[in-house]
């Protein structure tokens, strides 16, 4: 596919120094957001139609307008916990392009009026936090955050915050209690992090992605962003990350909406020339879908509408070969352990889901075991305090539901799928 | 004010009322174990779910606030009843079930609304709940007592350690179903308040160390009553079978103790168990005690208190005594000429209640030290004479009474009571079989707080009525009766028509202004406050 790559444009130049990134064209975005007006950036950003790259797609300008304006301090969060399983992408912009996402840092944080902002990186990335902090360094060093940024009356302190290991910490509000020192767990929303965030202050969470595209959006405008992608709503360059039975998995960039038949092929298509039996478009969260799907544009909408979500696009192919079952148990464990505990549904159901599956594996269920398992999701979802009892039910019940003739086999103790 | 409709009832609320307490203003319960009206709103429990008309999916009542006009809200449609089923179902499916061997049994949330919310059946039919072995019985404290089986992970206990008495001993460890509460290292769950997480904890994982396995709680009568700690007049229920106590619990009051009472006060109930009791009008006769009929010993008393002579005649009394009582008293002290009046008060400020509007801190350790003073008693010069009573600085009474036998222990102090025995004649009313009482002429045996009426009137000058939670033992009889019946003695049937502290009251009533106009039947539930005169909702 002709496709000439933003985000990733410069992987594999190793430009950890600010002088190497300004000689490939780095920090003009900010350096143009500097002469602009915090309001206009977020207006151009609202135009551009970014919608957050870290699952839930909501419009990044939107979000921002919903600071309040008189309240200070005001907080910008990059959440760069990524920890849905098969997620991988921010790991390569902060590996390969760490300078980018300071930009986008700086930028947003100029728009929104903040003066700190904070890194949330996940516990496991310690290279990556390492590149990043050598980076700031650098940046602090070179005069592009700190006391002046860049020279202007604008001042930044960008923060890197290593997390402990927690999925749940990549929850917004997770990530706030745990960024403040408490035990992460979800808060109740409302009041949304805009308006009460971090440390009771108005707070912009944005994944690291999302961030990523800010400073191209400021220097070639919301006209060129929206230009990329399948349609006004679903824009601009977007990250795939392709795991599971693929020839080549990797980090991908293509315009939103690509249909998953061309990421495939362009991933070097199933490995071992084995067939395609389904894929997970956006993580452990995501609804699973089945090989007639092939043809879906993997965007936000498409596949909202197709009963699965893009997630953070972390897209898991599963072949011919693979056990259903041992997919939901899989992810039902992840979920299982992942839980805080907090609330009844997500604490008790996603322990029960697990439950259920290992006995319809160990092959003592009966189909009523199979209709439980479905029950439960349902009561699981919709009752919960964040979205990660849903995500379980939803995704568990899908598998449930589209592959009943797999957990069957297991009931009726015929030949079972190969391991 | 927004306009909420519930279930179809309209009702006006304050902007930002959550539905489970605009519920209640029309009457509806809504179902929760993590909500309580003094801790933070954390939803987590998810069973107070409830519908909301336009809604895309149910909301935790507890989190969602009335902030304008016009929300429609639905507790008893079939979602919501799904969602009910569905959250009980999850509670129960790792509670070991064990109602049978559980203390909370009878008072358990889980069982509450199982019966009200839930299914008669589980579908969990797997051989292994969610145990943790270790943690059947942990001490968190000297008073508490942790169960984490039953425990359902609704944080209650540990904000309230959090956020009321800011002692923060308790934390929520580790995650998902294998999540726990229990003790930060190097902690225990050891202060003043402590055991009040018992009282919030909605299932049986917190129990009280002294009350579990004494008493099923359904054999329990509760009877309304206030602590006698100390003079913030905390409200408690007398929890009792048998004419034995079992525990105190808190009483809710918002204008003095709000939902807690402090550990101290929970036990003054074992004051009265663990002292022996006086049970007989008793009188010194040649050296030797005499059992004697009231009649008799109220004879003998009377002509002693009225019999002229030249040393001191006092009255002692304690803060421990009801408004009536020390009433009587002072008629008395009035009636025979030349008699003191002494009130044995002990300052303290230990003792605290953290509520919304500030916090509640004792200035004596007796309940009516205020009453006493309303009534005309208690004044600071009588309680510099009881000082120099006790400390034996005056030296030539002829007869002193004592009123109580007990006051904390003091009377069990042999210093002490040797100096009150220097009085020519040592007359002692009170329930405890003290040293004190053990040197006395004449014993005359009273009722404890808990066997008698009366009222109490706080150190922020509310009046608060108890009742009688149990019967005397013995001949005992309330201090009231017994003086009323020397006054009779004395002066005859100057008040023959008092018969209870009902009619007593009204005495009070004509004498003092404070109390003008009220009657003893009306002291509504939350008291009155003297000051501003208006009756406490």
């Amino acid at each position: 596919m002709n496709y000439e790559p933003v985000l990733l444009r410069n992987i594999g130049k190793k430009l950890y120094k600010v002088a190497d990134y300004v000689k490939e064209g780095g920090y003009s975005g900010l350096e143009k957001a500097l002469q602009m007006k915090p309001e206009e950036i977020t207006e151009e950003v609202k135009k551009a139609n970014l919608r957050g790259r870290g699952g839930a797609g909501f419009p990044a300008g939107v979000k921002w307008s919903f600071v309040p304006k008189d309240i200070y301090p005001k907080y910008l969060v990059c959440n760069a916990d990524e920890s849905e399983p098969g997620t991988f992408k921010d790991r390569v912009l902060i590996e390969e392009d760490p300078h980018l996402l300071i930009e986008g840092c700086a930028i947003s944080s100029y728009a929104i009026g903040a003066n700190t902002c904070y890194i949330y990186i996940r516990g496991e990335y310690t290279k990556q936090a390492d590149i990043l902090e050598d980076a700031i360094a650098d940046a602090y060093k070179e005069g592009i955050i700190g006391s002046k940024v860049m020279d202007s009356n604008f001042s930044l302190d960008i923060v890197v915050h290593r997390g402990a290991g927690a999925y749940i910490c990549g929850e917004e509000t997770g990530l706030l209690e745990s960024l403040e020192g408490k035990r992460g767990q979800p808060r109740v929303k409302p009041p949304f992090p805009a308006v009460v965030g971090a440390f009771g202050k108005p707070t912009v969470i944005n994944n690291v992605e999302t961030l990523c595209c800010v400073p191209f959006i400021v220097s070639r405008g919301a006209e060129w962003f929206r230009s990329i992608g399948i349609d006004e709503k679903n824009c601009g360059p977007k990250l795939y990350a392709i795991s599971g039975h693929v020839e080549k998995p990797g980090v991908y960039e293509f315009p939103m909406g690509i249909t998953f038949e061309k990421l495939l092929e362009e991933a070097g298509g199933i490995w071992q020339g084995r067939k395609l039996k389904a894929f997970i478009p956006g993580g452990a969260s995501a609804p699973v879908m089945t090989a007639d799907d092939i043809g879906i544009p993997m965007s936000f909408d498409h596949l909202a509408k197709a009963g699965s979500m893009l997630g953070s696009a972390a897209v898991i192919v599963i072949d011919d070969n693979t056990c259903m079952v041992k997919v939901a148990k899989t992810i039902a464990h992840f979920f299982n352990h992942e839980s805080c505990g907090q609330c009844t549904p997500c604490r008790e159901g996603t322990n029960w889901l697990e439950y259920i599956i290992d006995k319809v594996l160990s092959g003592k269920a009966t189909e009523k075991d199979i209709d439980l398992l479905t029950g439960v999701c349902n009561q699981i979802e919709g009752n919960c305090l964040c979205a990660l009892g849903d995500a379980a039910a939803m995704s568990v019940r899908s598998i449930a539901i589209k592959f009943k003739e797999e957990f069957m086999k297991y009931v009726k103790k015929l030949t079972l799928v190969r391991e | 004010m927004p306009k909420v409709v519930i279930d179809g009832r309209e009702i006006e609320v304050e902007k930002g009322t959550n539905l489970i307490e605009a519920a209640k203003l029309v009457g509806i319960q809504i179902p929760h174990y993590c909500y309580h009206p003094r801790l933070s709103v954390v939803g987590q429990c998810r069973m107070c779910l409830v519908e909301i008309e336009g809604g895309r999916k149910p909301v935790a009542a507890c989190t969602t606030t009335v902030e304008r006009d016009g929300m429609v809200v639905f507790t008893k449609s079939k979602t919501v009843q799904e969602s009910q089923r569905a959250i009980m179902e999850f509670l129960l499916l790792n509670h070991p079930l064990d109602c049978p061997i559980c203390d909370q049994a009878g008072e358990c949330g889980l069982q509450d609304y199982a019966v009200k919310h839930g299914v008669a059946f589980s579908r969990f039919e797997y051989d292994s709940k969610r145990v943790f072995p270790d943690a059947e019985r942990i001490p968190l404290g000297p008073r508490v007592i942790f169960n984490a089986n039953r425990c359902i992970q609704c944080t209650r206990c540990v904000r309230f350690t959090a956020e009321i008495t800011k002692t923060g001993e308790l934390g929520f460890f580790y995650r998902g179903s294998r999540a726990i509460i229990g003790t930060y290292p190097g902690k225990i769950l050891d202060n003043p308040l402590s055991e009040c997480v018992t009282d919030i904890c909605p299932v049986g994982a917190l129990t009280s160390s002294k009350f579990r396995f004494r008493k099923r709680v359904w054999y329990i009568v509760k009877t309304p009553s206030i602590c006698t700690g100390c003079d913030i007049g905390c409200n408690i229920s007398v929890e009792h079978s048998n004419n034995k106590v079992y525990r105190y619990k808190p009483r809710f009051n918002s204008k003095v103790n709000d939902h807690w009472i402090c550990d101290y006060g929970r036990y003054r109930w074992e004051d009265y168990t663990k002292n022996k009791r006086l049970l007989s009008p008793i009188i010194r006769e040649k050296g030797k005690l005499q059992i004697r009929s009231w009649k008799k010993i109220i004879k003998v008393t009377a002509q002693n208190l009225k019999a002229s002579f030249s040393g001191e005649k006092i009255i002692l009394s304690t803060g421990f005594h009801s408004c009536e009582t020390f009433f009587l008293l002072k008629k008395l002290a009035n009636t025979i000429e030349g008699t003191k009046t002494a009130l044995w008060v002990k300052k303290d400020n230990s003792r605290y209640i953290p509520t919304p509007t500030g916090e509640k801190r004792s200035k004596y350790s007796s309940p009516n030290v205020m009453g006493s003073q309303i009534v005309g008693f208690g004044s600071e010069e009588s309680f510099e004479v009881a000082q120099r009573v006790l400390n034996g600085k005056i030296n030539n009474i002829h007869i002193l009474f004592v009123t109580d036998s007990f006051a904390e222990g003091t009377f069990n102090d042999r210093k002490i009571v040797n100096n009150l025995r220097k009085a020519n004649i040592l007359i002692v009313a009170g329930w405890a079989k003290s040293l004190l009482a053990q040197v006395a002429d004449i014993i005359l045996p009273t009722t404890t707080t808990l066997e008698e009426e009366g009222t109490f009137i706080n150190n922020e000058s509310i009046l608060q009525k108890y009742v009688k939670a149990l019967s005397a033992p013995g001949n005992a009889i309330p201090l009231w009766q017994i003086i009323i019946e020397i006054l009779n003695n004395i002066k005859p049937d100057t008040f023959k028509n008092y018969e209870n502290v009902s009619q007593l009251f009204e005495m009070l009533t004509e004498e003092i202004e404070e109390l003008e106009g009220l009657t003893f039947k009306k002291i509504p539930p939350y008291g009155i406050d003297l000051r501003k005169r208006e009756a406490l909702v």
